[in-house]
């Protein structure tokens, strides 16, 4: 038989119990619109049965407080958010260099090309004008900024993304730092019982890297953490740290995230689009040079350049200049093919350079079609990528939120429940009382 | 499946983004007018851009020397037409003294400016460029020497100019080619007079003679610079067609087709405006409203 004690003590187990369980909602509640907040819920369990003969239990037992987390979903999730962050900054860099490739049939380098070209044509309809002369080389001198500029700009891009991967490194230490104290504070903790707060914590820190290196985390039965980045570069093992040093073979490191992409983009893009630049700058350098030293000055001399020879195409977008001769008088633009008079030959050729098929891959003008398409077709290829990235990452978002988010209408719904449960325990409670009431009046 | 209340938001607000951003993309189109605004819009187009924007500065280069050498050789015209009949002239006068050789040195002074004139026709310029001294533009090719012979410092080349990737245009003759070529108008005219001086009637006959062969010459050049002329047209009007399609070409690739453009704009706006209210009712239902 149960006694009336015993009764009383079920009724206040189970008030204890509701308590802790509108507490628990409350604090679901206060954390609802985080996203990084994993929602929480009271384990119970019927008390045991304090009598053989007859089994009744003795109220309920808490167990634990559990977080509703999904261990695969989460580390799936650290994988796409990786990626994501990765295509999204890989993106972002092609962008900001998509907009010098911008030509219209008005501006862009494709105009200067034309008019440096086509000033050749027009000192050929008289080669001894001084004016069609200075004209040339206005626009060769534009022509060559056009280049410079280009080529600063890519050169300022890369100088960023060094900048901004030494950045990341740094930010990659200190994450796995508060990683490391965190987990010591888990490990403490959770002598009692789960840290849920403290990992919820630890859980958004190493989302935030996750943005930055692809992570893995592994975690023992005996509760040791340790977490690697990339190929497996151990980074937190327990509380202790091993640092990322610049002087580490990054580009090998890293399959996904910021550094990868900011990697990709400095050492195979943007010096993809140099290349393309130079190449095209040294080949206009010496196809011109090579037509106008084998022509004749005003004043009937052979044998000048026109632009400054150059031994090869590194830098020569940036490098490019005038031949001294050229650049100390525009009377050495060699216009003509013979010594006597000034007939137009030269000019008219080496203004027939804009389209005749002469150099690598076609003209000049291919040439510079295949820069802008393969610009063109990176960006659109890395929206793409991001795209798509994006879409997963929000699935397996929205698979997380449901199982971990918090949903208030469900926890109102908790809540009354355990109100309602704290009521009756409340009454059963006066109940007793009532009894004892009735055997103190015998 | 659960639907905590973040993950609500959370599509909201992602939903939001990709309609404001076709709508933003929209406007874009409609404010600039361009479909293609960076390469990666649409890259084969872009770099159609590129080549159309390159063949239009090509062929408005085409067209300028066609129009510099049209000048030029519409100048020649004008100056061959004149020593046409010049030369007419002076044929007119060696007929006309054949028959009264004793009055020669009335003929004579005629002829003599008739010389003085030709060799101005010959040194004429145009556009501060002499007209027929080949490539030698910058001093005057035909010069009187103290006996009255005229010598050519020209040279032989004919300037052609390039009106097309594969096409060039002779923009002037070189004066020795019209001047000294079968006949040599100078020393015909030299002789001329040394036959009127010396009352040699077959003399001046054979000069007249040349005269007339002169002439044929010049007509012979006259035609080709209308010949050329012809090309100059024939050609240019090509370019102005090449324009013509090519201007339609870069505007199909480069322009927005403003009819779709608006309403691709008004289709994201209201679209945009579907997900605002839908936005606007996540807020409002809640099970707190009912108890």
């Amino acid at each position: 038989m149960s006694s009336l004690g015993a009764i009383l003590n079920s009724a206040v187990t189970s008030m204890q119990a509701s308590q802790l369980g509108i507490a628990i909602g409350s604090n679901n509640i206060s954390n609802a619109q985080n996203p990084e907040y994993t929602r929480q819920r009271l384990i119970t369990a019927p008390g045991a049965s304090l009598e053989s003969r007859i089994s009744i239990g003795s109220g309920v037992d808490v167990v634990r407080i559990e977080a509703l987390r999904n261990r695969m979903i989460e580390s799936r999730r650290l994988q796409e958010t990786s990626s994501q962050a990765g295509a999204d900054l890989l993106h972002r860099t092609l962008s900001d260099i998509e907009v010098q490739f911008s030509d219209t049939d008005t501006s862009g380098l494709m105009q200067s090309l034309s008019k440096f070209f086509n000033s050749f044509q027009t000192l050929s309809t008289d080669p001894a004008s001084p004016n069609f002369r200075q004209q040339v080389r206005t626009n060769a001198q534009s022509l060559m900024t056009q280049f410079r500029t280009l080529h600063d700009n890519l050169a300022n891009a890369k100088t960023l993304l060094d900048r901004s991967i030494a950045e990341k490194v740094s930010t990659v230490n200190s994450l796995a730092r508060q990683i490391a104290h965190v987990s010591g504070q888990i490990a403490d903790q959770e002598t009692n019982g789960p840290a849920n707060d403290l990992r919820d914590q630890r859980a958004e820190l190493v989302k935030q890297l996750s943005g930055i290196v692809d992570v893995n985390e592994l975690e023992t039965d005996d509760k040791f953490y340790q977490l690697t980045i990339g190929n497996n570069r151990l980074l937190v093992f327990g509380t202790d740290t091993a640092p990322l040093g610049t002087q580490e073979d990054l580009p090998a490191m890293f399959n996904s995230g910021e550094i990868h992409s900011a990697i990709d983009a400095r050492d195979n893009y943007i010096p993809r689009y140099m290349d393309a630049l130079d190449e095209m700058a040294y080949e206009i350098v010496r196809q011109v040079n090579s037509k106008h030293s084998a022509g004749y000055d005003l004043n009937g001399n052979k044998g000048i350049d026109f632009f400054q020879p150059m031994g090869g195409s590194a830098d020569a977008s940036a490098l490019m200049s005038l031949s001294s001769a050229v650049a100390g008088s525009a009377s050495k633009i060699a216009a003509s093919g013979a010594s006597d008079g000034n007939d137009n030959r030269v000019a008219a050729q080496i203004g027939n350079l804009l389209f005749q098929p002469v150099f690598t891959g076609g003209s000049v003008s291919d040439q510079y079609r295949n820069l802008v398409f393969n610009v063109g077709s990176d960006v659109s290829n890395a929206q793409l990528n991001l795209n798509q990235h994006e879409a997963m990452a929000r699935q397996l978002e929205l698979r997380r939120q449901s199982m971990s988010g918090v949903s208030i209408d469900e926890e109102t719904v908790q809540i009354l429940q355990f109100q309602r449960a704290y009521q009756a325990s409340a009454r059963l409670i006066k109940t007793v009382d009532e009894l004892t009431q009735t055997i103190l009046g015998i | 499946m659960r639907i905590p209340d973040n993950a609500s938001y959370m599509n909201f607000l992602y939903d939001l983004q990709k309609t404001q951003e076709q709508f933003l993309d929209a406007q874009s189109q409609v404010t600039s007018g361009r479909k293609v605004q960076k390469p990666s819009d649409d890259p084969g187009a872009a770099s159609d851009i590129v080549r159309l924007s390159g063949e239009k500065s090509e062929d408005e280069q085409f067209l300028k020397n066609i129009e510099s050498a049209r000048s030029r050789l519409s100048a020649t015209d004008v100056m061959l037409d004149g020593v046409e009949i010049m030369v007419e002239r002076a044929r007119q006068l060696g007929l006309s003294s054949l028959g009264s050789l004793s009055n020669a040195s009335a003929y004579k002074a005629e002829i003599e400016g008739l010389r003085d004139q030709l060799i101005q026709s010959a040194n004429a310029t145009h556009q501060g460029r002499y007209l027929f001294g080949g490539s030698v533009t910058t001093a005057a090719p035909f010069v009187k020497q103290n006996d009255s012979s005229v010598t050519y410092g020209g040279n032989s080349t004919a300037i052609e100019l390039q009106v097309g990737r594969n096409a060039t245009l002779q923009a002037q003759l070189p004066g020795d080619e019209v001047f000294a070529g079968s006949v040599d108008i100078f020393s015909t005219m030299k002789d001329l007079l040394a036959a009127l001086d010396a009352r040699n009637h077959d003399g001046v006959a054979a000069q007249v003679k040349k005269l007339e062969q002169f002439s044929e010459t010049v007509s012979t050049a006259r035609s080709r610079v209308g010949g050329f002329i012809n090309v100059a047209d024939a050609m240019s009007s090509q370019l102005s067609a090449a324009g013509l399609s090519r201007a339609k070409e870069l505007n199909d690739v480069q322009s927005a087709d403003t009819a779709q453009a608006i309403t691709q704009l008004t289709l994201s706006q209201t679209s945009l405006q579907a997900t605002l209210a839908v936005g606007a009712r996540i807020a409002q239902r809640s099970l707190l409203d009912y108890l």
